[in-house]
């Protein structure tokens, strides 16, 4: 009897505890950072954040975020939100600190980051695996937690 | 034979500091290699016209080229961008033949090329230049590719 409600306990409990470990910022290739980060996912116990390479300035979206929810070996990303620079006014120019696409750079100094609500929202789904506590796959590409991670 | 002297002389002209062009073509970010998606680099063609895209590999950045005209003197290269092309539209989803931003991928989109009304004027340093690439920062090389130039 005991078993059984040990193993109920875990059953219930699993998903919401992945979820848990999960908490914080994962990124590609290497847990370290220099002057900015590679791409990246910002989860907390619901919500996730994309942020694109801040090494890429000439991207004027930056992040796409939402909800997800892990099904067995699957991410579930459900995308309510995008922020993205005003196109209309943005001002390009060759930054040499973004060294993506030959430091061509959108002047994020002088562009308006604006959040634009998704309606209806965009459901999409990856594979994923946790192979260690550090590590999660995300469609086969590693991201690795940075416990040190202050936001941006 | 007259292509490799053309070729020997506008790298004479550029290595002497003169006024040049970039031989014709698509040079590309870190390979002179075609895969199944061309990486980011850029193309030179006739009369000074320059475009650089972004990699095909990226699906996400709206912004997929921009060009102009450029001139080079010493060793600086000038550029004038008239222009950006930019996806338009297109359903935000996962697709795994963009490998960069994690698959975030706009499919379905159409490119549109916008004429900036106010021309952008920006330099960079030529680092060293050869017939088979052009380094134009201290992280990546250009290198001159099989395919032919489209401006």
């Amino acid at each position: 009897m005991k078993t059984i409600f040990f193993i109920l306990a875990i059953l219930i409990s699993g998903p919401f505890s992945l979820n848990q470990k999960l908490s914080g910022m994962w990124q590609e290739k290497t847990i370290s950072a220099g002057d900015g980060y590679l791409g990246r996912y910002v989860f907390s116990d619901s919500t996730f954040e994309y942020h694109v390479n801040s090494y890429d300035e000439l991207n004027s979206i930056r992040t796409i975020g939402g909800y997800y929810s892990i099904q067995k070996n699957k991410i579930i990303f459900r995308i309510h939100y995008i922020d993205k620079f005003d196109e209309n006014n943005m001002k390009i120019w060759k930054s040499f600190t973004a060294t993506l696409n030959d430091t061509w750079s959108i002047d994020f100094d002088s562009s308006k980051l604006i959040k634009t609500k998704l309606n209806p929202i965009i459901e999409e789904s990856a594979v994923f695996l946790m192979p260690s506590k550090d590590c999660i796959e995300i469609d086969g590409k590693k991201y690795y937690h940075c416990t040190n991670y202050q936001g941006e | 034979m007259k292509k490799r002297i053309s070729m020997i002389f506008i790298l004479l002209l550029v290595s002497m500091g003169g006024y040049s062009q970039i031989p014709k073509g698509f040079w590309q970010q870190n390979s002179s290699q075609i895969g199944k998606k061309r990486m980011a680099g850029y193309t030179f063609g006739d009369n000074h016209r320059f475009e650089y895209t972004i990699s095909e590999y990226d699906g996400l950045n709206p912004i997929v080229a921009l060009g102009g005209t450029y001139r080079i003197n010493r060793n600086k290269i000038y550029y004038k961008v008239n222009y950006i092309k930019k996806r338009i539209g297109g359903k935000l989803c996962r697709n795994g033949q963009y490998t960069l931003n994690d698959s975030w991928a706009f499919v379905g989109n159409q490119i549109t090329v916008i004429k900036l009304k106010h021309a952008i004027n920006e330099s960079g340093k030529i680092y060293s230049m050869t017939r088979k690439y052009i380094d134009l920062s201290s992280d990546y090389k250009y290198y001159k590719t099989r395919l032919n130039s489209s401006l």
